[in-house]
């Protein structure tokens, strides 16, 4: 296998981080293999201080930023300040990275210049017994960068940040997503968290820019990865409400910013322009067509209730 | 006046299509006594010269504006003017048949509050109505579902009073996508009263040309501020005539905000996209390929 490096991003967690480096440590951490780094965005001296101590463990390249940096931006600035290897997967402390998925990936990436991302197939689990495949996608591979761009936003399925990327495309595309991340984004673990509401276009969009624009995504048949689905609290936005308050607009604009100047000067920026519109406006759609479709659920229930309750008081004497 | 109808026809830079609409009008639902307003909003003047000169020839009154809402307000003084009970939309690629006409004139019957006659097929959605059961008539569950259909929002026939109040107010807020506009009179007439659906015996024979008009550019459009103020200003007209909360959850506002969703999903759909993308990048369409995946 070729070496690679594996960026973990935590916080306040140390048992999480405990548990996967753990996990990792038999043939895992031979240093000949993989290089694991935490950046550790904690609130506290103490948290920070176990942290420390469990990379020291397990021989893990520990660095600390300040709670309040934007997540994105302590993800680049770790990859730049310490990834030596052509490859990177940056990798939550809760999931769990399958030994030979992420091995197939690596030398993938090793053998095939022209891709810039690899990943297999995902589980997810929410506790014993209930695991069940997820995250379910084809490889966009098409020669066309602009193709792959509209495919993969268009039929949004998994989010091809947990693959492993080819480290120049992977610090590019965290600088992006940091440069356009709000102020005030929490330096907690976020992926799509923006002022408490769950933002699925800003980090899905440019991460989606930066794995199809820059090369192809290659999808391979071995388990990758297991994930924890927990509820983590996060309020969801309702594009509806999000577009009549506006801040859609302003988005929109500002991530259609982002992914042109994210783009290789090899792709045509006026025809990717319009693309963006058509692959954002296919995700926006089908978001608003999953909450429609609830709605017509929940309404077709609370019909047939109040229906089986008047069917009720006729038939009683 | 008399109880027939007024068939306006939308047209937007489409002299040709235009010249067939009125060829079948003159031949198929004049000589019934339909009336003829068009009202076009094509970008040239001369475009607007040779369409104005056809629906003269017609026998209609012409509209003409390239600002929607000034166009609209033309369209409410000519209905205003006008010695018909009914209205009905048309774009210029439909035909609609004095057999659709007259069904849909009957569904209104007596009810005074019946205000918009729909084709059965436009309620598509609705197709279980009976599940509906006791809320059936509710205006918020009426504009829910007709928005939740995918068909373009101006089929029907409306009260030509309530029509023309509808466009009026909607002028002042008007988008400038004209189906969007269009969209939101009915919805907004929807919740004025009953709708009555019809199963009308002749076809619309519409085509598909309502799914490529203008789609290219809806994704940045739904994404500018000028959208989001105009489908704000549209919310508060129509919301200001669904007092009735059938439910605690989901609230009238809630169902409102879902039912427009749905039409914008369909304006944002993975076809009409993919068609779009297709174009941009000068390609034969791939859905074979889409398929296999």
């Amino acid at each position: 296998m070729n070496i690679s490096t594996v960026l973990v991003p935590t916080y306040d967690r140390p048992k999480e981080l405990a548990r996967l480096l753990g996990y990792m440590k038999g043939d895992w951490l031979r240093p000949e293999r993989v290089r694991i780094v935490v950046a550790d965005g904690s609130t506290s001296e103490q948290l920070a201080e176990e942290n420390a101590a469990i990379c020291r463990q397990y021989g893990a390249v520990y660095r600390r930023y300040p709670a309040e940096l934007l997540f994105f931006a302590r993800i680049a600035d770790a990859i730049r300040a310490t990834v030596e290897t052509e490859s990177v997967v940056v990798f939550g402390d809760d999931d769990i990275l399958c030994e030979q998925g992420f091995a197939d990936a690596v030398d993938f990436l090793a053998a095939n210049p022209e891709y810039a991302v690899a990943h297999g197939r995902y589980i997810g689990f929410s506790g014993p017994g209930s695991m069940e495949e997820c995250y379910a996608a084809p490889s966009h591979d098409q020669d066309d960068p602009l193709e792959r761009f509209f495919r993969l936003m268009g039929h949004y399925r998994a989010p091809a940040v947990f693959g492993v990327w080819r480290t120049t495309v992977s610090v590019r595309t965290f600088e992006a997503l940091a440069s356009l991340s709000p102020p005030g984004l929490p330096g907690t673990y976020g992926w799509y968290t923006v002022q408490g509401t769950h933002d699925a276009i800003a980090s899905e969009t440019l991460i989606a820019a930066g794995t199809t624009l820059f090369g192809k995504e290659k999808r391979l048949d071995s388990l990758y990865c297991a994930r924890k689905f927990v509820s983590w609290g996060a309020k969801y936005v309702h594009y509806t409400s999000y577009v009549r308050d506006e801040p859609l607009a302003e988005r929109f604009a500002l991530l259609k910013q982002g992914v042109l100047g994210l783009a290789p000067s090899s792709v045509d920026n006026a025809a990717l322009g319009q693309v963006f519109d058509s692959a954002l406006g296919c995700m926006i759609g089908r978001t608003l067509g999953d909450e429609a479709n609830s709605m017509k659920k929940a309404l077709l229930g609370l019909a047939g209730r109040a229906a089986a309750e008047r069917d009720a008081q006729v038939a009683a004497p | 006046m008399t109880a027939g109808v007024t068939l306006i026809v939308w047209s937007e830079d489409q002299a040709e299509e235009t010249a067939g609409h009125l060829a079948h009008y003159a031949s198929t639902l004049r000589p019934h006594g339909v009336q003829l307003l068009v009202a076009d909003r094509s970008a040239s003047e001369s475009g607007r010269q040779r369409v104005g000169r056809m629906s003269r020839e017609a026998g209609g009154i012409f509209v003409s504006n390239t600002a929607i809402g000034a166009l609209l307000r033309g369209v409410q003084q000519a209905l205003l003017a006008a010695t018909t009970d009914y209205v009905m939309l048309a774009f210029p690629e439909e035909r609609p048949s004095w057999e659709t006409l007259q069904g849909l004139i009957s569904a209104f019957g007596t009810d005074q509050n019946t205000i918009v006659a729909l084709p059965v097929e436009d309620m598509s959605s609705v197709s279980a109505p009976d599940a509906m059961g006791p809320v059936k008539h509710a205006p918020i569950i009426g504009v829910f579902f007709y928005l939740l259909g995918t068909q373009p929002g101006w089929r029907g026939m409306f009260k030509r009073d309530e029509f023309a109040g509808v466009t009026g107010d909607i002028a002042g807020v008007a988008s400038d996508d004209s189906e969007f506009t269009h969209k939101a009179i009915v919805v907004y007439l929807l919740t004025m009263g009953r709708i009555a659906q019809v199963r009308t015996q002749g076809e619309f024979d519409m085509g598909d040309a309502w799914r490529t008009r203008s789609r290219s550019g809806w994704p940045a459009y739904f994404g500018s501020p000028a959208f989001s103020q105009q489908y704000r200003q549209i919310l508060a007209l129509v919301g200001k005539n669904l007092p009735e909360e059938l439910f605690v959850t989901p609230t009238t506002p809630d169902i409102l905000a879902s039912g427009f969703a749905a039409y914008f999903s369909q304006r944002m759909s993975w076809d009409l996209m993919r068609a779009n993308v297709d174009q941009i990048r000068g390609v034969n369409p791939s859905r074979l390929e889409e398929v296999a995946e």
